[in-house]
This record gives C-alpha cells, structure tokens and sequence, in this order.
C-alpha cells in the first residue's frame, strides 16, 4: 500500500513471484541454507517402495491410517526443526516421506535434489497429493465429492492402474511431488502420482472413500480408521 | 540437469527462449509457436531457481506426454530449438544460465532469440510514436540481420546514460532475467536477439499473437496469414464455467 501522498506505485506483474522482478530475485543474497539428511537407521540400499506425501490434509490422513506402527528412520532438516521432512519405515518394506507442511513451495526444487541419491535408490516410487475441486479445470461436470487422478511416468505407464483416470489438461501439480515425478521422469525412474480432489478443506468419511480403496492397493492393507480417535473426521457438519 | 529423450544435432539452429516477464507475453509467444508449428518434446531441464511443476501435455488433450516447469522442444524442419518456461523464477539462476550457454555451445546452436516484455509505462518518446516491439542484439551479429531489421522497421532499444557512474546502459523493466542471459551469452560470443514488447498485465494474448507475428517477419517461420493454432490449455485462461448449481 503507498504509504505517502504523491508515491510513485510501480504496478506489479503475476509473473514475478512475491511480486519481485526476475532481476530482484537474481540480485538477492544467495540462500545458503541446505538441506541435511540425518539416517537414523542405517541408510537403505535398495527401496522397493517409496512413497512421498505432500500437503496437510494427506499427510493427516496417512499419519493416523497408516504410520500408527511405523519406525522413524531418516529426519531431513531445513532451517530449523520445524521445517524437517522425515521418512517411516513400514512393515520392512515400504518407506514412506512425510514432506514438511511448513517447506516453502520455492525449496521444493532443493528438496527434490537433496533425495535424489535415495529416489535413484527406489524401485518403484508414488507420490500422494491433494487439493480443492475448485482448483480442477474440466469440461465435464461433475457430482462426485471427491475423485482421485493420476499422472504416470513414462517408465510406469505399463503398469498404470486403469480404474483411476489420469490427470488432463490444463491442470498441473506443483511442489515436492512434481519435483519427484520430473526427476522420476529424467531419469527413467517409475513413477505413480495420485492427486485427491476433494469439495472441502478437510476429510470426512465420505470424501476419503477413494484414499481407502488406493491405500488398500499401495499398502497392502486397508487404513485402519477405526484406530482413529481424533482430528480428520472431527470437523464434520455435527455442531456438537 | 538437463535430459534429452534422444541423440541431437543442432549445428545452425535458431534457440528461441521466453524470459518470465510482466504478463507472461513471452511464454504465451512460446506456447502459440509449439502449438502452430507442432513442435515435437525432446527433453526437459530440472533447476532449483524454478518451483518444480507436473502436468498433461498443454498442447494435446489424447497424448500421454508430460509437461514439467521447463521443456524442450523441436522442429527439424525449421531448425528450431524452443524453451518453454511454465513456473517464476524464485531462486538465483545463474546455474541454469550456465547450463542453457553451455548447452548453445555444446550443440553449436547459430543464435539465441530471447523473447520478453516491458511495462508500458516505460516508452519513451520514440517509443510511444512507433511499433510498441523493441529489439537488442549483440555485437557480433551480423549484417544481413540488421539489414533485415532495418527493412522490418524494428526500433533498438534506446540505452540510458547514467551520470553517477558514467555508464550507458540497456534497460527492460519487467523483462524478467532476459537481460541478464544476454549478457552472459553476448560475454561468450554467441549471437543473440532480446525481441521485446511493451504490454500492460491483463489479457496478454494478443501481445502473445502480436510478438509471434512480428518474429515471424523476420524468420519466416509459417506464411504471414496463416492462423495461430491455439492450445487447448488455454480454454480454462479464465477459470471454468459457472456451475449450474447457482442459478
């Protein structure tokens, strides 16, 4: 807001981030800051399955369905301890990201790279995602209140699961998911992205119906709801 | 990183690349050029100055290809390599201006043609009276080139004098990181052209259209009154219909 009378407002433009033109961007002090990997374990060799979950409402649905008995084994810091990605361990088998909700949207490129050794490392990589309908762009209408899409990598697409369609255009996905999926591509990796729209900013038990039925293929095991006793069905339309 | 999906050769082709600038003129210039000519995907670059991006091919509704923040394409036919940038920049990005000069060289690529916009507010006088298209090149190019821009009637971008350092300079406001590339690229000896237009944000398609069509005077690339082939991303530029349920 112009905070003197007379101020020249220059106008921005949408195509700057943080309304900074490019040339502000490149005149700043560089970010010197990285991410460090700290394995708690000892660092796998080999993952037959690496799945990476992006956004606060799947990383809620999948911390209380599915890593009630997982192992912590790697703390990937940025910044400060607020800021960590960690990786569980499930059933011996299956590792799963857990990728900060406080990460900025502009360190997600670094995220992407700072993995990218344990990527290259994974046999078969999923990411999991979400976000509102609103942001869904389609000719078609539709009734449903949640739908699942998909996006494969080149080297996936043999193995693609038909009965979820894939993700068309113009819609995209950014963030560390898309950083994982372009580096899954780039390097011939198989890669399985699955984004969940859904009508409201939270998960009830009708709008997680399409999670259960996916996790029940990715994880072996159908999420164990019942275990659940707080948080992501708690805010319901019930007053009381 | 950069990733080619096959072998290249490039010897004597033309780069055309979009800066991210005010109304995105340039990277709307760079969808239109995919779309009409059907440029074919050949790789990708993965950098941390951009913010990472996945999505279905923009430019065909039934293939299965991907899109990601940055993408190569190319036409053989017309001895064209196209960049197109789909995220702002949000980091330094003098890595990623190293891997594209690095990549010019490596694949000795003829001329770089870097397409940007400006503010309208910052015409000057001469500006305000003619074409609202600029132009920047560097010194090594050659005379045909500026015959043919003198025949096409383009204006060069008028340069400031600055009396604190005793310095004259070339300046784009709103172009984005154009200026800083051509820089890099003109200290290395590689011949290039900033093409750009002065715009306003809004609806810059037709800035889009108009920057096309004035680069096609130059290269000749499909017949002057052929129509654009718009890509089917853009049907939903300004969001989706209502729904029924409101009314």
């Amino acid at each position: 807001m112009a905070s003197f009378f007379g101020e020249v407002v220059y106008p921005v433009s949408r195509a700057f981030w943080n309304d900074e033109d490019d040339h502000e961007v490149l005149e700043n002090t560089e970010d010197t800051r990285e991410f460090v990997i700290n394995w708690i374990e000892s660092e796998p060799s080999k993952l037959d399955k690496f799945i990476i979950v992006e956004g606060e409402m799947m990383i809620d649905f999948v911390t209380k369905t599915i890593l009630e008995n997982s192992k912590l084994v790697c703390i990937i810091e940025y910044d400060c301890d607020k800021n960590s990605t960690r990786i569980y361990l499930i059933d011996n088998s299956i590792y799963v990201c857990i990728v900060s909700t406080k990460l900025d949207l502009i360190h997600t490129g670094q995220l992407t790279e700072a993995i990218a050794p344990i990527l290259s490392n994974s046999v078969n990589l999923y990411t999991l995602t979400s976000d509102h309908m609103l942001h869904f762009k389609s000719d078609e209408e539709t009734n449903s209140i949640s739908f699942l899409k998909k996006l494969c990598s080149s080297r996936s697409q043999s193995n693609e699961n038909s009965e979820i369609s894939t993700l068309n255009q113009p819609n995209f996905v950014t963030g560390a998911c898309a950083g994982v999926f372009t580096y899954a591509e780039m390097t011939d990796l198989p890669c399985i992205m699955y984004i969940l729209y859904t009508d409201t900013f939270i998960l009830d038990s009708k709008n997680a119906l399409p999670l259960v039925e996916l996790f029940s293929d990715l994880f072996g095991k159908r999420p164990n709801l019942s275990a659940v006793n707080s948080s992501f069905f708690n805010k319901g339309n019930l007053y009381m | 990183m950069i990733y080619l999906n096959k072998k290249l050769y490039l010897t004597n082709y033309t780069m055309i690349l979009p800066s991210v600038a005010v109304g995105n003129v340039a990277q709307l210039s760079i969808d239109l050029l995919i779309s009409t000519l059907s440029l074919r995907k050949i790789g990708c670059i993965f950098d941390t100055c951009f913010i990472p991006l996945v999505g279905a091919d923009p430019y065909n509704k039934t293939n299965q290809e991907i899109c990601t923040s940055v993408d190569l394409y190319l036409s053989d036919e017309k001895k064209l390599v196209v960049l197109q940038i789909r995220t702002p920049l949000v980091k330094k990005a003098k890595k990623f201006f190293y891997e594209i000069l690095n990549f010019v060289k490596d694949y000795k690529i003829l001329k770089v043609i870097i397409l940007t916009s400006c503010f309208g507010h910052d015409k000057r006088d001469e500006q305000i009276r003619t074409v609202p298209f600029c132009y920047l090149t560097t010194k090594n190019i050659s005379k045909e080139f500026k015959q043919q821009f003198e025949e096409l009637s383009w204006k060069g971008l008028e340069s400031s004098f600055l009396e604190d350092s005793n310095k004259t300079i070339w300046q784009i406001h709103g172009g984005g990181f154009a200026q800083m590339i051509f820089e890099l690229l003109q200290e290395n000896n590689i011949i290039s052209v900033v093409l750009f237009k002065f715009c306003s944000e809004g609806n810059n398609i037709p800035d889009a259209v108009e920057l096309i069509n004035c680069l096609n005077c130059w290269l000749q690339l499909f017949k002057i009154d052929s129509k654009f082939k718009f890509p089917p991303s853009w049907n939903f530029v300004f969001g989706k219909s209502t729904p029924k349920e409101i009314y």
